[in-house]
């Protein structure tokens, strides 16, 4: 059972990473990626809220809104998965700010480097996707929890290995149109054309 | 800066009213939806049995008429008998491993085929499709994927006509008549092979795709495969 | 106040091209890409775009001075999400097809950072008009990328458009292959970074 879910981790993070294979969270990642330290720390934040927000996610899908789920109240027939999207992004909202809350009260210096990815955390497209897929999906509790953590590390690596290649870019010679998003849209093609070798792997 | 109480009132209303607002449209288009998801059904059993869209895509109405008078909903035991008077829709969900449906094709009075749910996990995500038999109970007729996530180019290539269009005219049994299933496997089939007669070629690149695949479609054919047992005998006499 | 005062005008044609939401503004990108493996389903997420970002705007402006400036984003994406919701219904009654094909995309639209941005930097500020005409005109900035993107994904990667076959046979046979890269993620990113190097060029626009 525990090979099932390191192989999940593993494709979540690799060969199906939410921001090479999906696309999700590009635009923080392109607006952050042009430094390497602040990469880390968003990388690191959305690693943390992702693995927070999916199982919460699923908890809530799985016990209220998906259909039938409210049979433990008497309500067998009643379907509230049409309020999927926005219970999702106000438990995303919530959950962000509570980590902001619990970072401010006991750690000064972590609330400090992360504080400012906090908010703009709320917004960013993987968080949410990865919510959507787990149910899409139609994973465990546990299956989520790994999902979430696996794809947050996913989005790490992305970043990371971004941001430490835009550093170097700041030494050649790029032609000037195609400087700042064009590169940046090219090499990420490049990167994600990489990640897609993983494919290749046996799991 | 305005007051709490304000700041909560406004809150609260806009969250009701929304609330009412998106729970009025969902249950107004709910029936729609339903339908939708019935024909969207019927129209896949009605591809695996090698009907055709002849004039152009079918409309709603069409897929209903076509699969109301040519298909004939059925649902079978696990020891292969038909259960009299009871159709798919109405199988209960404590009963779901025990009975299973069947869809009977039937064209001028006899029977020209069958066809029956198969799903499982592939890399990704749950795969769903039916397969359909000849009237001989061990020939495929035809595989329809309808709904999957897996990785377009790769394991989404299960949906294609180049990969369905292999199992056609395979066998599901050896010689000795026990259930074999259909494999596919990695590269081409080698046609010499003595096992080629219920081999088709794999996805190149999608090795767990195909591997649940073959895990999947054995594990359905064996719920059906005492009734398949007697239609294969039937045929023969 | 005339219909089409400059300023209106200004807010209605920059996203097309100057300032799109996409090349420019580096917005929206996310669900930007997922999307564009075929051009239909391009075209369906534009209008989606162009429904949810239209309306959007002009409620969060109708509001905007009685929304409490605590709850503003919570409000914004309150009344994002619901359009959102709308939208996915609608195509799931009418459109069930196309509904499956986008599945989760059509939802992100809600953490589309177009919409959100819009409301805070357009919306909240201006009159309801004028935030109307600014959400259209993003949407359909964000809608030329987009279908301009499918296009030449679908024509390289599967050699047709809008699902019918332009490639001919003949050129298959004679030995011309699709390039599968296009139907794969990287195949957008590297559309669209060439996308923006055209643009710029034409545009004369440099970063930094």
């Amino acid at each position: 059972m525990l090979e099932h879910y390191i192989s999940l981790a593993t494709k979540a993070i690799f060969i199906e990473n939410i921001l090479l294979a999906y696309f999700l969270g590009m635009c923080s990642f392109l607006a952050i990626s042009k430094r390497v330290d602040t990469s880390i720390g968003l990388g690191f934040a959305v690693t943390v809220v992702l693995t927070i927000t999916a199982p919460a996610n699923w908890a809530i899908h799985h016990y209220f809104l998906r259909d039938g789920a409210l049979s433990w109240a008497g309500l067998p027939t009643v379907n509230l998965s049409y309020l999927n999207f926005i219970v999702f992004i106000a438990v995303i909202a919530a959950m962000v700010q509570l980590v902001e809350m619990i970072l401010d009260r006991f750690s000064e210096k972590l609330y400090h480097n992360l504080g400012i990815f906090l908010p703009l955390i709320a917004v960013n497209c993987s968080i949410l996707g990865g919510s959507l897929f787990l149910v899409e999906r139609e994973y465990t509790f546990i299956e989520s929890t790994v999902f979430g953590f696996g794809s947050g590390l996913g989005f790490f690596l992305a970043i990371a290995s971004m941001s430490s290649i835009r550093y170097k870019l700041r030494y050649s010679n790029v032609p000037s149109k195609l400087k700042g998003l064009g590169i940046t849209m090219l090499l990420t093609g490049l990167l994600s054309m990489a990640f897609m070798a993983f494919s290749g792997i046996d799991l | 800066m305005r007051s709490n109480a304000y700041t909560l009132i406004f809150t609260s209303i806009t969250t009701v009213l929304l609330g009412f607002l998106l729970s009025f449209v969902s249950e107004s288009l709910k029936e729609t939806q339903r339908i939708n998801e019935e024909i969207d059904i019927m129209k896949n059993i009605l591809y695996s049995l090698e009907f055709t869209e002849k004039d152009g895509p079918w409309s709603g109405e069409e897929v209903k008429k076509i699969f109301d008078s040519s298909v004939i909903q059925k649902v079978v035991s696990a020891d292969g008998e038909v259960i009299e008077d009871l159709i798919p829709s109405e199988i209960r969900a404590d009963k779901m491993e025990t009975q299973f449906p069947l869809y009977v094709k039937v064209v001028n009075n006899s029977v020209d085929g069958y066809a029956i749910p198969i799903s499982g996990k592939g890399l990704w995500s749950t795969l769903y499709g039916y397969f359909a038999l000849e009237n001989d109970g061990s020939t495929v007729k035809g595989i329809r994927f309808y709904k999957h996530k897996e990785t377009p180019g790769l394991g989404g290539e299960v949906e294609k006509d180049w990969f369905t269009n292999n199992f056609v005219g395979k066998k599901i049994v050896d010689k000795n008549g026990s259930l074999v299933s259909i494999q596919s496997i990695k590269g081409q089939v080698d046609t010499s092979s003595p096992d080629a007669y219920h081999q088709v070629d794999g996805i190149s690149g999608a090795t767990m795709t195909t591997k649940g695949l073959n895990e999947f479609l054995m594990n359905d054919l064996k719920k059906y495969d005492s009734f398949f047992q007697k239609i294969r005998v039937e045929s023969k006499g | 106040m005339k219909l089409f005062d400059s300023k209106s005008k200004q807010a209605l044609k920059d996203p097309l091209m100057q300032d799109n939401p996409i090349t420019f503004q580096v917005l929206g990108i996310c669900s930007a890409l997922a999307v564009t493996v075929k051009m239909d389903t391009a075209i369906v997420m534009s209008f989606a775009v162009v429904f949810v970002l239209t309306m959007s705007n002009t409620v969060v402006s109708i509001f905007r001075n009685m929304i409490p400036s605590r709850v503003r984003i919570i409000f914004s994406l309150l009344v994002i999400s619901s359009l959102v919701t709308l939208t996915d219904q609608y195509l799931k009654a009418y459109m069930y097809d196309m509904s499956k094909e986008l599945n989760v995309f059509l939802a992100l639209i809600i953490t589309n950072c177009i919409v959100l941005g819009r409301a805070e930097a357009f919306a909240m500020k201006e009159g309801p008009w004028r935030s109307f005409l600014d959400g259209l005109g993003n949407a359909l900035g964000y809608g030329i990328i987009l279908v301009a993107v499918a296009a030449f994904r679908e024509l390289f990667g599967s050699g047709s458009l809008m699902g019918f076959q332009i490639i001919s046979d003949s050129m298959y046979t004679s030995g011309y292959q699709n390039n599968g890269l296009m139907v794969l993620s990287p195949g957008a990113f590297i559309i669209l970074g060439l996308i923006i190097w055209v643009q710029r060029t034409i545009g004369k626009i440099e970063e930094e």
